[in-house]
């Protein structure tokens, strides 16, 4: 066992990590500094470009919209998945069958699923489902244009985000869940708790590592992820225009390569900040559990 | 708790409406959860009068000639080739690199082996996606923009983090006593690897397989951003092309996505333990 052999081992994947991901960050940040259209780097710029972007309206609704989603695509993915997952930990009968079937959305192509969405949320002249239930439920009045009505589509967008990845987090809470000591259930009950009492002083803090981890998966997934699922439903429409839908039309669409960076990067600021704030937050929180 | 409430009821074996509201809560959820794939595998087998009349109804009678339209007009045939060529030199890619590093991190002790591991950990912290510039700007000046090796080399630095972990975690759990023992008998390190530590970290390596080819066979960002010529369209960006057209096709693109859709249900009903594992590795202890 020569010292060499490690580091022979190591070299594909270090090259394949320096590549595609360490050098991108450097390279990236030499972009947001330069003019670049995509072919050809232009003159530095410096920080005038990150002056530039945060002062447009344009990209602060982007942000702003960002901002939004996230907020109710975290809180939705983990309120719904929590529940998902105490449905399925309870001894009903194909609660175990349930579990699969609940994580199948997680698998399915976001073709699928914007076909399947568009169609049961729009598509007002052969279908638009949605609407036809509220009918029929006497909520007529609430009936619209989900995904392209300007005060609905973000909300819309954002509770498919959140009905594509709650079997995912429903999974996370799955194996809390079970990582739980029975005995503390067994206490519990002794001392009279009822099954809601029981959830709230047993299950919930016994939860609080995986909600942490949950959150963050979640927080993550909303602010980068959510390009495909905007694109998708509505084409980054202005209504729905977040972040990174922003950013690719920077790019793509007006050759603002440079800009794009700078974007890319306050995006990563903001994520970083917000994480960091959240982590320190619940540390005492977690200390406690 | 509500599993009181039903385990009460199984004792019983009476039904309570606690129980009742329960499964009724259970069922509605799967539901919706299934309602999709039900939706485009049915949609698929309808003609079009027939959608077009009641997309929601099940099929009369069933008829495949959507796959035929599927193949002809909407070049789902070309799109399947892209797509597995670019999947089959991901996983490639992915395996070779992050096997090697996961071998080395777990059984050699060297200097610089907690640095290595912390640089791979702090990558992780950073999506691929965020990156979008600067990899395009890479890719381009390495002249692998718009050809699938690029995109496969940009998939594979996506999985590499969560792939070594997972792979270091079962390489760790192979005693090296096992290994020690077939070096005395005199194999080699290729041979030890294939015949002593393969096999017990086989798992592992189905994991990755099947999470990360499900990822990049399901992609679309990243390949519509790196492989932007129509020729070369992975499935989901020449669906997108076609769903985002004035007026859709509906059945086709239906017949379109149930191929899509068919083969990661199959893996997924196959391998559900490790999906499972892929998806929860490193956020549950």
């Amino acid at each position: 066992m020569t010292p060499a052999k490690p580091w022979l081992l190591l070299t594909p994947g270090l090259v394949l990590l320096v590549v595609f991901l360490i050098a991108p960050i450097g390279d990236g940040l030499w972009l947001s500094l330069h003019e670049f259209d995509g072919l050809v780097v232009g003159r530095w710029l410096g920080l005038a470009q990150y002056r530039a972007v945060l002062i447009d309206p344009d990209f602060q609704q982007a942000l702003w919209h960002s901002i939004e989603f996230a907020v109710v695509v975290v809180v939705g993915k983990n309120v719904v998945g929590l529940t998902l997952a105490v449905l399925v930990s309870t001894p009903l009968r194909g609660a175990r069958f349930a579990r699969s079937i609940l994580f199948l959305p997680v698998t399915m192509n976001i073709i699928v699923i914007g076909a399947f969405w568009t169609f049961f949320l729009e598509a007002e002249r052969f279908g638009g489902l949605f609407n036809h239930i509220l009918r029929v439920m006497g909520l007529g009045f609430l009936a619209q244009s989900w995904l392209t009505s300007a005060r609905t589509a973000l909300f819309s967008v954002a509770l498919v985000e959140i009905w594509r990845w709650a079997g995912l987090h429903m999974l996370l809470f799955l194996a809390g869940i079970q990582s739980i000591d029975p005995q503390l259930y067994d206490a519990a009950r002794i001392d009279g708790a009822g099954a809601w009492q029981r959830f709230w002083a047993v299950t919930l803090p016994g939860l609080r590592p995986v909600i942490f981890v949950s959150v963050l998966v979640a927080l993550m997934g909303a602010f980068v992820r959510s390009f495909d699922v905007v694109w998708v439903l509505t084409r980054g429409g202005f209504d729905t225009d977040v972040v990174i839908t922003h950013l690719y039309n920077e790019a793509f669409k007006f050759s603002e390569f440079g800009r794009a960076a700078a974007m890319g990067y306050i995006l990563f600021a903001v994520i970083a900040l917000i994480s960091f704030a959240y982590v320190w937050a619940s540390k005492g929180v977690r200390a406690g559990a | 708790m509500p599993d009181a409430i039903a385990s009460r009821a199984l004792r019983s074996g009476l039904p309570r409406p606690g129980t009742l509201l329960l499964y009724a809560a259970l069922l509605l959820a799967m539901m919706q959860a299934v309602g999709p794939v039900i939706w485009i595998v049915t949609g698929s087998l309808k003609t079009r009068p027939q959608f077009y009349a009641n997309p929601w109804s099940l099929p009369t009678h069933w008829q495949f000639h959507n796959y035929v339209d599927a193949f002809v007009t909407a070049r789902v045939g070309d799109y399947l080739g892209n797509s597995l060529i670019v999947v089959s030199l991901g996983i490639l890619l992915l395996i070779l690199t992050a096997s090697t590093t996961a071998y080395a991190l777990a059984r050699f002790q060297f200097p610089g082996r907690s640095a290595v591991l912390l640089l791979i950990l702090a990558t992780m912290m950073v999506p691929p996606d965020i990156l979008t510039i600067p990899l395009f700007a890479i890719l381009r000046a390495l002249g692998l923009l718009g050809t699938f090796f690029g995109l496969a080399c940009v998939y594979a630095a996506g999985g590499y983090g969560m792939s070594v972990l997972l792979l270091r975690s079962y390489f760790l759990a192979v005693p090296v006593e096992l290994e020690e023992a077939a070096r005395l008998e005199g194999a080699g390190t290729i041979s030890i690897l294939r015949h002593v530590v393969l096999p017990l970290a086989l798992p592992g390596f189905l994991t990755v397989v099947i999470i990360q080819a499900m990822g990049m066979w399901n992609d679309l960002y990243l390949a519509f951003v790196f492989l932007r010529a129509a020729d070369s369209a992975t499935v989901p960006v020449g669906l997108l092309n076609f769903f985002q057209r004035s007026s859709i096709d509906w059945p086709t693109l239906l017949a379109a996505l149930t191929t899509l859709t068919v083969p990661v249900l199959i893996l997924f009903t196959l391998f559900q333990r490790r999906f499972v594992e892929g998806y929860t590795v490193g956020a549950v202890k």
